[in-house]
């Protein structure tokens, strides 16, 4: 992205206190989303070692965990098409 | 099946929604949206895919308050209807909302000042709870993590090992039907195919796990040990086997590993990997005994046999000195050795152990004395270090005398007027 802005050409942009907050919050929205679909991750990850490790003591965990991952992967994909038909650029 | 064992894990795992759920169901109030829709989505959608979609929801509906007295305000306020502060930017003529770059009204047509220093636009609520969600949400996952890497990669369990030559391990066999078998597993033998050979009977007793291997490596000679070990895996133990070719016949190799799952064998030869075939089998086929505990066993009803895999049985019940001994059933064996297992060692402060003082002990007149012998595969077999337990009643209480087994010292075990009675009834009977 350009960074420099030629001010004899172009008159800079007004900023007021409010757009600059607008601007703050889709930053720590984007920040967050990133972080909650990482954790996401982590949590299925987590879960399927858990169901693996305990398959011996309790056979219906690895299936469950498993169910667990598919059922979020599927949702995760559904959510990104909307997200991205739905002007997810925007924020 | 008991979840008990899992529950902790299982609880942190639910906290999590609880916590989203929580933090949602205020926050959507605080912004006027529709609170328990939005917290049922956000904590029951798998991988916070709810919280996600909320939080870019929730823009739309800022949680604003007045600069000046911090009260919640809606952000088409001009002015905070509490202290009358000047939200947004006005045209001076008309008071309809202005933009700062705009040099007039666009309503009105009044021209627009340059400057209205006395605006103080509405502030967003700091949302230090979404913070600590946040940790919340990524810590958990990463100590569940940590935790079953360490529960798998830290814990080897153990072993112990023994070796003999084919003749001494025929000799010490007490199980004529397990030598057989053990001899037709040697028949399938290939010394050229340069690999191991390998049987392994597995132990289980609850959530404790024994491994008997016996391996051989044909044609390699009388292999001195050079090392053995069991170490971590990241799915399971690996039971490490460096042996040295010194020519001669073959050896065996006995290994009772205690692991939570079937460690793997790593066989080197002369510091070089060589392949293992292992064959699961029903019998022992190791000359180490196994020692099982009855504590948490579960007599099947609606079995047709009752199925005793532990391979211990009880060979004799005396009531007293040379009186005869009484026949049980398997079930009747089945609720002694539950009974006898189950049973809770006393302190060794008990006045029923003999005290420095003189007081205390216990008298054997009238108890049971219960021979219990080790049954090989199909057949029974007498070890001179079978378990031999006195059971008696003193001052109205009950007690096992277990010399086999004793217990940092402590070998008498607290038991119930219900086992004394069963015992008393194979009498009658």
């Amino acid at each position: 992205m350009k960074q420099g802005l030629d001010f004899e050409q172009l008159t800079p942009p007004v900023l007021s206190e409010e757009k600059l907050q607008e601007k703050l919050v889709q930053r720590t929205v984007r920040r967050v989303t990133v972080l909650l679909a990482a954790a996401g991750v982590l949590l299925e990850a987590a879960l399927i070692a858990f169901g693996i490790t305990f398959a011996g003591q309790y056979p219906f965990l690895p299936a469950a965990c498993l169910l667990h991952a598919v059922l979020s992967a599927a949702g995760s994909s559904v959510i990104a098409v909307i997200f991205t038909q739905k002007g997810g650029n925007s924020i | 099946m008991s979840i008990a064992g899992i529950t902790p894990i299982l609880f942190i795992i639910l906290l999590i929604p609880v916590l989203i759920g929580i933090y949602v169901y205020r926050d959507a109030r605080r912004r006027k949206l529709n609170a328990p829709l939005w917290t049922l989505v956000a904590a029951l959608a798998p991988s916070f895919i709810g919280f996600i979609i909320y939080l870019l929801v929730r823009s739309g509906s800022p949680d604003l308050c007045c600069p000046n007295c911090h009260q919640p305000v809606q952000p088409r306020y001009m002015v905070c209807p509490r202290c009358g502060a000047k939200l947004h930017l006005a045209c001076p003529a008309c008071a309809q909302p202005v933009e700062p770059d705009w040099i007039a009204c666009p309503r009105c047509a009044a021209e627009l000042p340059e400057q209205q220093s006395d605006v103080t636009p509405p502030v967003r609520r700091k949302d230090k709870e979404l913070g600590r969600i946040l940790i919340a949400v990524i810590l958990v996952p990463a100590l569940m993590i940590v935790f079953i890497l360490t529960r798998t990669m830290f814990d080897p369990g153990s072993s112990s090992f023994s070796s003999y030559t084919e003749s001494e391990y025929f000799a010490q066999q007490e199980s004529e039907s397990i030598a057989i078998k053990v001899q037709e597993w040697m028949a399938e033998f290939s010394p050229s195919s340069g690999q191991a050979y390998a049987l392994r009977y597995d132990y289980r007793s609850g959530d404790h796990n024994e491994y008997f291997y016996l391996i051989c490596i044909p044609g390699a000679g009388e292999q001195h040990l050079a090392e053995f070990g069991q170490s971590a895996g990241l799915l399971r133990p690996t039971l490490s086997l460096n042996l040295t070719n010194t020519g001669g016949s073959s050896m065996f190799y006995a290994v009772t590993s205690t692991a939570k799952k079937p460690p793997r064998l790593k066989l080197s030869l002369d510091g070089k990997r060589i392949p293992c075939q292992t064959t699961v089998v029903d019998y022992n086929p190791t000359l180490h005994y196994i020692v099982p505990n009855y504590s948490d066993a579960v007599l099947q009803e609606e079995a047709a046999e009752i199925f005793l895999p532990e391979r211990i049985t009880v060979s004799k019940i005396v009531r007293n000195h040379n009186t005869a001994a009484v026949a049980v059933s398997e079930e009747e064996m089945f609720r002694l050795l539950s009974s006898l297992d189950s049973a809770p060692y006393l302190d060794i402060e008990h006045t029923i152990y003999p005290q420095p003082d003189g007081s205390g002990g216990y008298d054997f007149k009238d108890g049971f004395d219960i021979i219990i012998e080790y049954r090989v595969h199909s057949e029974y077999v007498l070890h001179n270090d079978m378990i031999h337990c006195l059971v008696l009643e003193q001052n109205g209480a009950y007690y096992i005398i277990d010399s086999y087994r004793p217990d940092d010292g402590r070998f008498i075990r607290q038991t119930t007027g219900e086992f004394y009675d069963m015992l008393q009834h194979l009498f009658e009977e």
